[in-house]
């Protein structure tokens, strides 16, 4: 019995080179974009308590929900940070 | 972020609530009132609410907004108080249309209103910190 050696065709296999991808965002451009919006909520939150405790018109529930958004956007910031730090020290805990 | 505009939606409703609130307590302060600058005794007020558009990418209903305050049409209470100084020749005194049980009513339906609203934000908010357990531990 005669075993034909396995010929792969081009045209079956996706070419990887052909995936040339338009100009993404690096992982430090999304980084620092999700992080300079957490410090804008962070920031909107700081002067509308300013505002209600120096007796501007701001409603009380306006200073406690910008005070919330900025506090989930942190939480989601921290997790995302988590997750990176668990990524590197996976790799970090590698033999070599 | 799609989390926040329910939250959003929620704090529109705060303060068309608020808005409600302010006008019932106009009208419970005003309830003897009979001076007003356009003469004649205080009118009772009531606020109309519209549905607002949402403008931006989030879709959908986008909460709610104060369409107008308007003032009611009611005849004023005619009292028979003839020692007041704005009464008539025949005694009776124009009061304002304003009930003060109905403005309690009413008081009660906003306070339940606020907090329905606050109750819809803690929910938006704990679905969002639980999403943020997903993975965790």
């Amino acid at each position: 019995m005669r075993i034909d050696n396995i010929s792969i065709k081009e045209t079956t296999v996706p070419s990887l080179k052909q995936s040339e991808k338009p100009v993404e965002k690096s992982f430090g451009d999304t980084i620092k974009d999700a992080v300079s919006k957490v410090n804008d909520l962070q920031s909107g939150a700081d002067q509308v308590a300013n505002k209600l405790a120096s007796g501007d018109s701001v409603e009380i529930h306006q200073a406690m929900i910008a005070m919330q958004k900025a506090s989930m956007a942190l939480q989601f910031t921290i997790q995302v940070r988590n997750k990176v730090l668990d990524a590197y020290q996976e790799i970090m805990k590698m033999q070599v | 972020m799609g989390n926040f505009s329910s939250i959003d939606v929620s704090a529109s409703g705060l303060f068309a609530q608020r808005t409600r609130l302010d006008v019932i307590a106009n009208n419970i302060a005003n309830a003897t009132t009979t001076r007003t600058p356009n003469g004649g005794p205080y009118k009772r007020q009531d606020v109309v609410f519209r549905q607002r558009l949402e403008e931006s990418e989030a879709g959908g209903n986008g909460g709610v907004e104060v369409e107008a305050v308007v003032e009611s049409n009611e005849p004023a209470k005619m009292v028979y108080d003839p020692g007041h100084p704005d009464a008539g020749p025949d005694g009776m005194v124009a009061m304002p249309n304003v009930n003060p049980v109905q403005e309690m009513v009413d008081m009660i339906s906003a306070t339940r209103a606020y907090e329905a609203n606050v109750q819809a934000i803690n929910a938006a908010r704990t679905m969002a910190s639980k999403a943020l357990d997903i993975g965790r531990g």
